[in-house]
């Protein structure tokens, strides 16, 4: 968690898919405060998109803690330029939308995530772990 | 019916392999969450299509639904009883799973939201891709999977 899925019309080459992924990574981290270790992106080609576009990006993201609705407009905004400059697409051949998802309702390396905001101590502990 | 959504890597997890993690999350589900139906859609992503913390995913990603108002006691004993035959049978490092046990409403907005992405055309492909993939399991016995590309 976060989950972000990049559902496109046509393929996306390796090249572009890292790029693109790497995008959302930094994005996402450095809007958020989140560490990378929980970010991941799945990529679906040959998918029709609505209004005619080219790609739609879903994020599932962890909500609550210290994620308010100006930060996560900010990262829903960020995402989605992110992504149109990795893929050389116009920003208004894509769509993205984000899903806020409580964090004790998920588990990664065999702990309850943290709260937006506490990952720091998560972090320390599974490392102890 | 119940959903569970489980995403793994193509090339890292096994049709043998997803048999036994099928059969794990559902004696699972039925120990903690009771007799429910619950049918799971086994998503194997090809190799170079996923990324996790910057590289090439080797992550798998559980995402089951339960009952409203579930309890949290319930939700964490069932993820690390899940997680510890899972982890058995692939012998992924615990880093490398992600479970999620989440409230119908938000399964329904997750399901729902890759049906709203798509246009009507988009919708139509991606059912006939599903019903293709149930079909073919039901005629072999095995849990409906599927690949994310149409």
């Amino acid at each position: 968690m976060p989950v972000y899925t990049v559902a496109s019309r046509a393929p996306l080459n390796y090249e572009t898919r890292q790029q693109a992924a790497k995008s959302i990574t930094e994005i996402h981290c450095a809007v958020t405060g989140a560490p990378p270790e929980f970010v991941n992106i799945v990529f679906m080609e040959g998918h029709r998109i609505k209004e005619g576009k080219e790609l739609g990006v879903i994020g599932t993201v962890r909500k609550g803690g210290n994620r308010n609705k100006e930060l996560t407009d900010s990262l829903r905004q960020q995402i989605h330029d992110g992504v149109a400059a990795a893929t050389g697409l116009a920003r208004q051949q894509m769509a993205t939308k984000l899903i806020g998802f409580p964090a004790s309702w998920a588990m990664e390396g065999g702990e309850i995530l943290p709260e937006p905001g506490e990952e720091g101590a998560w972090l320390k502990r599974s490392e102890v772990a | 019916m119940r959903k569970a959504l489980i995403t793994v890597q193509e090339q890292q997890v096994s049709k043998p392999q997803i048999r036994k993690l099928d059969e794990i999350i559902k004696r699972n589900y039925r120990r903690f969450v009771g007799e429910d139906n619950l049918t799971s859609l086994w998503c194997r992503v090809p190799k170079g299509q996923m990324f996790t913390n910057y590289d090439d995913s080797r992550s798998s990603l559980v995402t089951l639904e339960c009952p409203e108002d579930f309890k949290q006691p319930t939700r964490v004993a069932m993820m690390k009883a899940v997680e510890s035959e899972w982890l058995t049978v692939t012998q992924q490092h615990p880093d490398e799973l992600m479970l999620a046990i989440i409230e119908p409403e938000l399964m329904t907005t997750l399901l729902g939201s890759n049906q709203h992405r798509l246009s009507f055309a988009g919708r139509i492909f991606f059912a006939l891709n599903m019903l293709k993939s149930a079909v073919k399991a039901k005629f072999i016995g095995a849990p409906i999977s599927f690949n994310p590309n149409l």
